[in-house]
């Protein structure tokens, strides 16, 4: 009770601050700015749009598409097929890069084994050489292969350890031996038999090859779970799907009423998002099941892999997986939960309020960093903290007051702010939005009306403010330099951003806190338009891992800032 | 009857410093007790740690009866503080300033506040930011702050400090008021001297972080003038003294320039005769005036300088 006293004492005297106004200034003239220049890029319409004259030609054309799409699945199904076939036959890639090499050490075995023959023929020798060389860029050639299509793990050092090898090699083999005596093929015998083996050059890094797992019942689930049950089955989905078209299609054959039309097309596309969906589906879930032994960060070094996100991946698979079991098919569904500077088909105060916060949240973090700092690192220079120190308050407990002062300063800053934006939104933009589909975690999909959307953004926001207030007053408390504060906590801050675009592959980034300030980022779909305060990309971590790391350095940050306060003397 | 302030064998030590060396004393209800030390000598040192300011290396500090580190909340209380110069919010008003600190209470009313000011003699420009304000007026906006919550004790570090004369004799008066009106108890430190007269019932002298004497004012002139009442100030105090001493066959006490002993009248014309023969410079010589600052220094001389 007495730390809410103190907090609002506290609050009153910051909102008499001068600087108030210069704030105050600063967060008009940024929200104005805002919505001159917002400009955000709509989404592209992706829906078919069949231009026929009536609805049997529109049909035609459909019937047409349709064919290839299906074998364009039917094309993914076979190579899953293939691919865990051979894995689980041992005829995978690795198999066949162990054998290639296994091939060559023998034909360099020959060649030595006819070195030391004691009748020495120059013609057999250049027989073996040849035929050595050739198993080497038989490797060679396949080595170039793997850049594209890979089914083993094996990160772009590696990679590029065999292919310098295997290039040494082939051009420490002369092509042509013609003028080779018998000594000379002794000495490059010997040569190859010392610098150029297998054992110390190969070896260690074709043993350090992972091969990938591929459990065929678990495949054969995936399949059946995206293809079979949605795609191919006389009561999946699609064929559901397919019927009501036809339906509709016998009944105005031939019209040429714009209406049906429409109401065709519309079919048509949904008929095309069911299967992209349901590809897009296998494909993930395939990719999934590939790599999930390896983590994400350690999936960057691989080839073939460089790109994936495992997060994002599971994410777009629950978010398909709950578009497909609810008969949501319609892409206008699908993608009307984009925010900030990338609006869904159409703009809404949604849109421009999220993006509005994302600039005013940088000036509200800058004040809350210094107000903060001054609370106590100000208060210690301008020694005010002696006439506070001898109220009947516990250290503890001004730390507390000053703590919750700031917080409470921030919310209001927020709200005011949030308000500000959501009403110069609706005058702009108006506030017709359809409810919003969200995946939680990548995990969890919900609907949810879009305010709940600006709510999670907002406790976010809140979340990672009091990540930086906490750090500024543990900084001010240590250095009692609100300067030094403000200044090292804002640089924190740029820092954070910087590091979350250029170190987000760095394998240790997940252990920084700086890698989990931002929680919007695991509200799928929501978070999809980038920021500053935003970050989308997600290395090995998850909403709770993140909640709890944040939480827990707040914490750890003031119990830290209580104890140094408590034990300096109020000089 | 409980004393108001207990102090019990405080010390603090810095580093290798000892800056407060086990001091002990007590302020009693009503009193005005004066801390009277040199620059350095431990005053703010002492104060801050009753204050509970600063850690205490050991010793014990009792506030009403409260301990100031075991039971802080209830002990500090009890207490209106004001260490050094007041540090005021420049941005505020002074109402503001004192409303803050008032908020920090529980009920204390609108009318406590200007009746602090007017105690103070501020009420006219409360309503001023306090960046305007003159040193006199912060140093009492910074006494009535420490009012407000109606204390048993003030415990005030150089109130006085870079005000003029006038300044220091509004505050004194001040303080006397404050005693007699409400009781209030008053600590007080200053190294300039006459702030002490006619304002301190007893007077606590320190030095080097040592409590040398704690006496009433009577006491301290009683003892005073038997170590002394006639004085030459010389340029080789030292010499003079041996001089004096010998020749004469008088207790002399030196302290700085000066050298103090009892003498008639006649007698100090013949030893400025006899100085004058031995070629010592004499500045000046004469009665001593109980001024508490030639007693202050005849005590702090006669603890540190006389063998
Ligand atoms: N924070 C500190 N660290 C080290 N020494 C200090 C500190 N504060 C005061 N001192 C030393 O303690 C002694 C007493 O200082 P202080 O109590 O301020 O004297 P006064 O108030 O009587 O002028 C001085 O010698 C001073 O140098
Ligand atoms: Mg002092």
């Amino acid at each position: 009770m007495k730390v809410f006293r103190l907090a609002k004492a506290e609050l009153n005297k910051l909102f008499q601050r001068p600087a108030i106004f210069l704030m105050a200034g600063f967060l008009v003239i940024a929200l104005v700015l805002v919505s001159f220049f917002y400009n955000p890029t709509l989404r592209t319409d992706t829906r078919i749009n069949y231009q026929g004259a009536n609805t049997t030609e529109i049909h035609t054309q459909f019937q047409t598409e349709k064919a290839s799409i299906n074998s364009e699945l039917s094309t993914l199904v076979d190579s899953i097929n293939t691919l865990t076939y051979n894995l689980n036959n041992q005829t995978s890639k690795l198999s066949k890069l162990k054998n290639l090499i296994a091939n060559a050490e023998g034909a360099f075995d020959n060649f030595h084994a006819e070195l030391l023959k004691d009748s020495k023929n120059i013609n057999n020798m250049r027989i073996k050489l040849e035929a050595y060389k050739t198993k080497i860029l038989e490797i060679q050639t396949f080595l170039s292969t793997i850049e594209t299509d890979i089914d083993f793990f094996i990160t772009l050092s590696q990679l590029n350890t065999l292919k310098t090898f295997f290039e040494r090699l082939n051009k420490d083999i002369p092509s042509n031996t013609t003028n080779y005596s018998v000594d000379n093929m002794i000495e490059l015998g010997n040569f190859l038999a010392l610098n150029r083996n297998f054992s110390d050059h190969v070896y260690p890094t074709i043993n350090a090859l992972k091969e990938m797992k591929l459990d065929a019942t678990e495949v054969d689930k995936l399949v059946e779970k995206y293809y079979d049950n949605i795609l191919l089955n006389d009561d999946s989905t699609l064929k559901l799907y397919e019927n009501e078209i036809e339906d509709f299609y016998y009944s105005c054959i031939g019209s040429n009423e714009d209406e049906d039309m429409q109401v065709l097309n519309n079919m048509f596309s949904n008929y095309k998002s069911i299967v992209l969906m349901a590809k897009e589906s296998l494909e993930n879930s395939f990719t999934l099941l590939k790599v999930k032994d390896i983590s994400n960060s350690a999936l960057n070094g691989h080839v073939g892999f460089t790109s994936i996100n495992k997060y994002e991946l599971q994410e777009t698979l629950t978010k398909n997986t709950y578009l497909l079991d609810n008969g949501k098919f319609d892409i206008e569904y699908a993608n009307n939960f984009n925010f900030g500077s990338t609006a869904g088909f159409k703009t809404s105060a949604y849109d421009f309020t999220i993006f509005a916060m994302q600039i005013l949240t940088i000036i509200i973090a800058v004040f809350c960093l210094f107000f903060g700092a001054g609370l106590i690192a100000g208060e210690q220079s301008g020694k005010t903290m002696k006439m506070l120190a001898i109220r009947p308050y516990t250290r503890n407990k001004i730390y507390l007051g000053k703590f919750l002062a700031c917080i409470a300063f921030m919310l209001i800053l927020l709200l005011i702010s949030f308000i500000a934006s959501f009403v110069v939104g609706s005058i702009l933009y108006g506030l017709d939005l359809p409810s919003v589909l969200l995946i939680i975690n990548a995990n969890k999909a919900v609907v949810v009306h879009p305010m709940v959307v600006m709510l999670i953004y907002l406790a976010s926001s809140i979340l990672n403010l009091l990540f930086y207030i906490s750090l500024a007053l543990l900084l001010s408390v240590i250095f009692r330099s609100s300067t030094v504060a403000v200044l090292t906590s804002f640089i924190v801050y740029i820092v954070t951003i910087l590091c979350n675009i250029l170190m987000i592959k760095t394998s240790w980034f997940k252990f920084l806190p700086i890698a989990h300030l931002d929680i919007f980022k695991y509200f799928g779909g929501a978070s999809s338009s980038g920021g500053f305060l935003t970050f989308n990309t997600i290395v090995d971590a998850n909403l709770w891992l993140s909640l709890g790391y944040l939480l827990g350095i707040i914490i750890v940050f003031n119990l830290a800032s209580m104890i140094v306060f408590k034990k300096r003397n109020i000089a | 009857m409980e004393k108001v302030l207990q102090v019990e064998n405080l010390t603090k030590v810095y580093g290798s410093r000892t800056a407060v060396d086990n001091i002990s004393f007590s302020v009693n209800n009503g009193e005005i007790l004066g801390f009277l030390g040199a620059n350095g000598a431990g005053k703010s040192t002492t104060m801050k740690m009753i204050l509970g300011l600063t850690s205490i290396t050991s010793g014990d500090v009792y506030i009403c009866g409260k301990n100031i580190q075991t039971n802080f909340e209830s002990a500090i209380q009890n207490v209106g503080g004001l260490i050094e110069t007041p540090y005021l919010y420049p941005y505020l008003t002074g109402y503001g300033n004192l409303k803050f600190y008032a908020s920090l209470y529980k009920g204390i009313k609108k009318s406590k506040i200007l009746e602090v000011a007017s105690i103070v003699g501020l009420s006219k420009r409360l309503s001023d930011k306090v960046r305007n304000y003159s040193l006199g007026m912060k140093q009492r906006l910074g006494i009535a702050q420490a009012l407000l919550h109606d204390p048993k004790l003030l415990v005030l570090d150089e109130p006085t400090n870079g005000l003029d004369a006038n300044g220091i004799k509004e505050i004194k008066m001040l303080l006397k008021r404050l005693t007699k009106e409400r009781g209030t108890s008053i600590l007080i430190s200053s190294h300039i001297l006459s702030t002490m007269e006619s304002l301190c019932d007893r007077i606590a002298i320190i030095d080097n972080g040592r409590l040398i004497e704690i006496k009433t004012l009577n006491e301290i002139k009683q003892r005073y003038a038997q170590n002394g009442s006639t004085y030459v100030k010389v340029g080789t105090p030292n010499f003079a003294g041996k001089l004096i001493q010998e020749k004469f066959n008088i207790k002399v006490g030196i302290c700085g320039n000066k050298v103090l002993f009892n003498a008639s009248e006649t007698d100090l014309a013949k030893i400025i005769v006899m100085l004058t023969q031995n070629k010592v410079p004499i500045f000046s010589a004469g009665e001593v005036d109980y001024s508490l600052e030639d007693m202050f220094l005849n005590i702090v001389g006669n603890h540190s300088n006389i063998s």
